[in-house]
């Protein structure tokens, strides 16, 4: 039973101050530009892969629908000089295109991708596949320490040569390999290995699920080495078969991939994140990488 | 830069050796001190004047003037805003040595005229963008839960935005919140809100003047973009004991002041506490058993001053303020093993809380060198922190022994220390000439950001911290300001701020050259020009923008360079002297360089890598026009102050490289503010704001998205957002009234007063955010938060 003196006391200030900080909460009428569903281009070139699109559509946010793949576009694929080199073919009508096997990219090329489909404005988009840097040197270190957890970690380097004439940007992975059958083949299956970039004097370095990415603004032109610090029971295991992927990407597929990796987490506290876009009339990505791999040694 | 130092030096030189040569006949220095009858309290920029040959001072920060005069009959008249003119007739034949004390002016008196040359006008001043509010009249503005605020009356001025609804951010001319220079006595405040923004930590009881600065910023400020907003503390009456105390509906607040020993040592204190915890606690322990929990926030100020001698009189002022948030829940049960014949008890015990808070301290002494020249020297210190912490441990205890206990624990907090030391002086070569010169230096520590991780299970114990390291870095900075009158129709000020910052083993020097100038136009309205380039060697990491506690103070490093402004601004000024009204119109153009941003999807909570590694450095521009006029004294006192602005930034980084609105760009921005004294019983006053919407990140579409691995077995779809353009979409227009009435009685001993205000009279839902959601119905839709509706209050007050 409350008393009237603590009605008076306490309930009545309480709820006078409560009621003011009280939000009040409506719906409104936004008045957003009329929104043109448009493709969604997803496509990475690389070396030793064949031509690749995923195509969706965009929807707008106040349909209540999901987009959906689009599977009767045609996709083009042509060269410095405008000629098209390779048509991509959903064969399972998924909106995945894929291009044959004796048309891949090849290093230092110009390639336009150019799209149209019925329904959506068409598309197009250019990407070089950019000259690959080579790892000089993997050294599994004697450098022990312990990780935030309180796990004993081990360090590993990795040794490049930056190329002087250009920004770069880099993507550093590190993979476990094993070996199975999977329905009557061998396949390798990669496991992640989460690490983290010891050298304190990277800029525009990032971590996501995939390793790290980073320019070469602190190095340019110059050898460089990485520090990498994992966990003592991967890194100090030398039965496993550990490999260290290097892959020089473009700007655009540097932009792309961090603000994909920003989407695609849940954090209340930040600013909303745009994908980067370098579709003309579209929404996605169109970028060239190169890759180079070096086992671990003993 | 070259020419612009070598003009300026040479131009000084010149000025002061036509100074030096205007001497030649014999003359007699006046000088001493302008303040308060009634409190001994020194009076800034009151105007000491000799009529007939118009040549006259204005008193500095501690009340000083000085004045030299040929030996000649002199009549002085000193006046100040709000006080009755005091004039004294003599023959100057000797260095004279005169304190002035000037009596608050009452209502009736209000028809007592002074000309513009015995007044401190708008056109008489060299300076412009700068404007002050007296305190009496914040007090007497409606306000949020009747307690008035300092940064709320400032937020009514033109110019300066407030960003979202009810918050204390400020927004000066397009910068953002951390290019703002609060001062409290003199010392910098990194975090000046109380309850997540809603209050600022400045308590009008304490308070004795507040002057803002928005452009052509004189050369002895600097370390910020936007603005000054310079705010001293009261130094206690000196000739009697005096005191208030407030209870409202938020806050209970008593102010006590007096002489130590009688005009010599004088202090005051001031001290505010919420009491919504006191309230809050005992009704939420009686509906929950075992939970507790609240918030609260206090500040408490204190100054003390002595007076030495004549020439020597130190200050020691100290202000702190903290807001806290805790609770505490306890969920506990047992089992009994009938096996065993045991009873089994079990507690979780979880707490939770954040906090923030402010604590400075300045240590002065102001020196009189000789008539002529003033010094003053200053040790100050500042201090601002933030944590969060939560923790669960679970006991289990058998027959009251315990038998197992897990704890995780986890702790966030940053915080930044600075010590400082200051001089200052002030050389009145002659009347047409004030020099002033000095410089400081700041040792900064920076923690920005430190995650404490706190494990004791039984598989593993760990008591471990990640995150940022402490940055120490030093700031020093020297300056050289000549205030001259050029003719009866030129008056200048400029000078040079020469600055540098060492972090890192990196040193970044800055010469920042300013100049402000008034020219007189024959029908007595000035018109006015200024330029100023300021650096500033801190950055604030913001998600917010508001200025919550969240927020991270940065130093400038070698890959997050020092933020540069150039702000140029023209207008016309004139005070009507006889009705006391102030009119000034100026248009200005702001460039910033290296304004700083989080990168899109970043966070202060990223906690893998380097905050350096989660901001990217952009420009941005802003510009517009601002009418003030404004009413300090009489029955009816306010300000009408409009502004017609636009601000953008441009990053690399962000919105695909475009330019793009910034937050809180907002093309039109209305203030009415008035109060109005019926009589000695009862007072009046309404406020009304009218602002453009605040922009907003809105999505416009979903798309399927990749993220993409370099092995393919990784690649992988996920839906998200389509976001518009950055800030693209506009909030609905932002507008409210407020009303408040004080009733004044005064009584045998003390005078009491009740208020009563109403914010937000017509209930306007402004926005506060909008959000974008998918409803129950599954329709998708855009919906606005709102925070305040109309809210009544009061406050019962006494003083004696």
């Amino acid at each position: 039973m409350v008393s009237m003196r603590n009605w008076i006391l306490y309930i009545l200030p309480l709820a006078i101050f409560g009621a003011s900080f009280s939000s009040c909460e409506k719906e409104i009428d936004v008045d957003l530009p009329p929104y043109t569903p448009s493709l969604v281009v997803m496509s990475r070139i690389q070396p030793d892969s064949v031509f690749s699109v995923f195509l969706s559509n965009s929807v707008s946010i106040l349909d209540g629908d999901e987009p959906e793949e689009v599977t009767d576009a045609t996709v083009e694929i042509l060269n410095a000089d405008g000629q098209v080199i390779a048509t991509l073919e959903d064969e399972e009508d998924i909106g995945f295109y894929r291009g044959g096997e004796l048309d891949k990219p090849r290093i230092g090329a110009t390639y336009h991708l150019r799209i149209a489909a019925e329904d959506y404005p068409s598309v197009s988009a250019s990407a070089i596949c950019p000259e690959p840097v080579p790892i000089l040197e993997v050294i599994r270190t004697d450098i022990l320490g312990v990780d935030g957890a309180g796990r004993p970690t081990r360090e590993l380097t990795m040794t490049f040569q930056d190329d002087p004439a250009e920004r770069n940007y880099y993507q550093l992975a590190l993979y476990e390999a094993d070996t199975a059958f999977l329905f009557g083949d061998t396949s390798v299956f990669l496991t992640r290995i989460f690490f983290e970039l010891a050298n304190g004097n990277l800029t525009n370095r990032n971590s996501y699920e995939d390793g790290w990415m980073f320019t070469d603004d602190f190095f340019n032109g110059n050898e460089h080495t990485l520090r990498m610090e994992a966990e003592e029971s991967v890194l100090g295991d030398s039965t496993a078969n550990l490999y260290v992927f290097l892959a020089t990407v473009s700007e655009d597929y540097y932009r792309y991939r961090l603000s994909a990796a920003r989407l695609d987490e849940i954090n209340p506290f930040s600013e909303p994140a745009q994908l980067h876009n370098n579709i003309e009339g579209g929404v996605g990505i169109f970028s060239g990488i190169s890759v180079d791999k070096k086992v671990v040694p003993d | 830069m070259k020419w612009i130092l070598y003009g300026a030096l040479g131009g000084l030189l010149l000025l002061m050796g036509g100074g030096l040569y205007a001497q030649s006949e014999a003359r007699f220095t006046i000088s001493g001190y302008v303040s308060d009858a009634e409190t001994g309290e020194r009076l800034v920029a009151a105007k000491v004047v000799d009529p007939s040959s118009q040549v006259g001072a204005i008193s500095n920060a501690y009340g000083f003037y000085s004045l030299t005069l040929p030996a000649d009959s002199v009549r002085l008249v000193a006046s100040y805003v709000g006080y009755q003119p005091w004039a004294r007739n003599f023959f100057l034949e000797e260095d004279l040595t005169l304190d002035i004390q000037l009596t608050e002016e009452a209502l009736e008196l209000e028809t007592v005229q002074i000309t513009s040359e015995e007044l401190q006008t708008l056109q008489e001043d060299a300076n412009m963008s700068s404007i002050q509010v007296p305190i009496e009249q914040i007090k007497k503005l409606p306000a949020l839960m009747g307690d008035p605020d300092v940064i709320k009356a400032v937020q009514l001025l033109p110019g300066v935005q407030s960003g979202a609804e009810g918050l204390s951010g400020l927004y000066v001319r397009g910068g953002g919140p951390d290019q703002n220079l609060i001062l409290l006595d003199g010392v910098p405040l990194y975090n000046v809100t109380h309850l997540g923004g809603l209050f600022s930590v400045f308590n009008t009881d304490a308070l004795n003047r507040v002057n803002l600065v928005k452009g052509g910023f004189p050369a002895r400020y600097g370390g910020r973009l936007s603005s000054v907003l310079d705010i001293t503390m009261k130094e206690g009456n000196s000739q009697e004991f005096h005191g208030s105390a407030q209870v409202g509906l938020l806050a209970a607040k008593v102010s006590l002041e007096g002489p130590i020993v009688k005009d010599k040592t004088s202090f005051f204190l001031s001290a505010r506490r919420t009491y919504f915890d006191l309230w809050a606690s005992p009704i939420i322990r009686a509906a929950t058993e075992d939970n507790s929990g609240g918030y609260f926030f206090h500040d408490f100020n204190a100054k003390i001053n002595h007076k030495f001698s004549d020439k020597d009189r130190i200050y020691f002022s100290f202000f702190n303020s903290l807001d806290r948030f805790r609770l505490e829940t306890l969920d506990q049960f047992s089992s009994f093993d009938s096996t065993t014949s045991q009873t089994t008890r079990f507690e979780q015990r979880f707490e939770t809380g954040f906090g923030w808070g402010n604590t400075v301290g300045a240590l002065r002494w102001n020196h009189l060198f000789s008539n002529r020249l003033f010094g003053n020297f200053t040790a100050t210190f500042s201090r601002y922190d933030f944590d969060i912490n939560t923790s669960v441990e679970d006991l289990e205890t058998t027959e009251g022994a315990p038998t197992m206990r897990r704890l995780v624990a986890f702790a966030y907090e940053s915080g930044i220390r600075d010590y400082s030391l200051r001089t200052d002086f002030d050389f009145f070569l002659n009347p047409n000439h004030l020099i002033r010169f000095g410089g400081y230096l700041t040792h900064h520590k920076f923690s920005p950001g430190n995650t404490l991780l706190q494990y004791d299970l039984p598989s593993l114990v760990l008591d471990t911290s990640i995150g940022n390291p402490t940055i120490f870095s030093t700031e020093a900075a020297a300056y050289l300001e000549d205030e001259v009158r050029v003719s009866s129709r030129i008056k200048l000020n400029f000078g040079l701020h020469l600055s540098g910052l060492k972090v890192r083993d990196k040193f970044f020097p800055s010469l920042q050259p300013r100049f402000s100038g008034r020219y007189l136009l024959p029908n007595e309205w000035a018109l006015k020009a200024s330029y100023s380039g300021m650096q500033q060697y801190i950055h604030l990491l913001s998600n917010s923008g508001v200025g919550l506690p969240l927020d991270l103070w940065v130093p400038a490093t070698d890959r997050v360079p020092p933020q540069f402004a150039h702000q140029g601004a023209v207008g016309v000024a004139r005070t009507f002297s006889e009705i006391g009204v102030d009119v000034s119109v100026e248009a200005y153009y702001k460039s910033l360089t290296n304004v700083v941003e989080y990168l899109p999807g970043a966070s202060f909570f990223d906690l893998e890598g380097d905050w350096e590694n989660l901001v990217t450095s952009g420009r941005g521009e802003s510009y517009g026009v601002e009418f003030l006029v404004q009413k300090k004294t009489g029955r009816l006192s306010g300000w009408v102050g409009y502004t017609l602005s636009r601000s953008n930034r441009q990053f690399e980084d962000l919105n695909r490289g475009e330019v793009f609105p910034y937050k809180y760009d907002r093309r039109h921005d209305l203030s009415i503010v008035s109060s109005y004294e019926i009589n000695d019983r009862i007072d009046l006053s309404a406020t009304f704001v009218y602002g453009t919407g605040n922009t907003a990140t809105v999505p416009v579409g979903l798309i399927w998205a990749q993220n993409i691995s370099l092995t393919d077995q990784f690649s992988r779809l996920f839906l998200t957002n389509e976001f518009g353009p950055r800030n693209g979409f506009r909030l609905r227009p932002y507008h409210r009234v407020d009303l408040g009435a004080n009733f004044h009685k005064q009584k045998k001993r003390v005078s009491r007063t009740w208020t009563v205000s109403i914010y937000n009279l017509y209930n306007r839902q402004n926005p506060y955010f909008v959000y974008f959601a998918e409803m129950s119905s599954g329709s998708p839709e855009f919906r606005q938060v709102s925070l305040f509706p109309i809210i009544p209050s009061f406050s019962w007050r006494i003083e004696w």
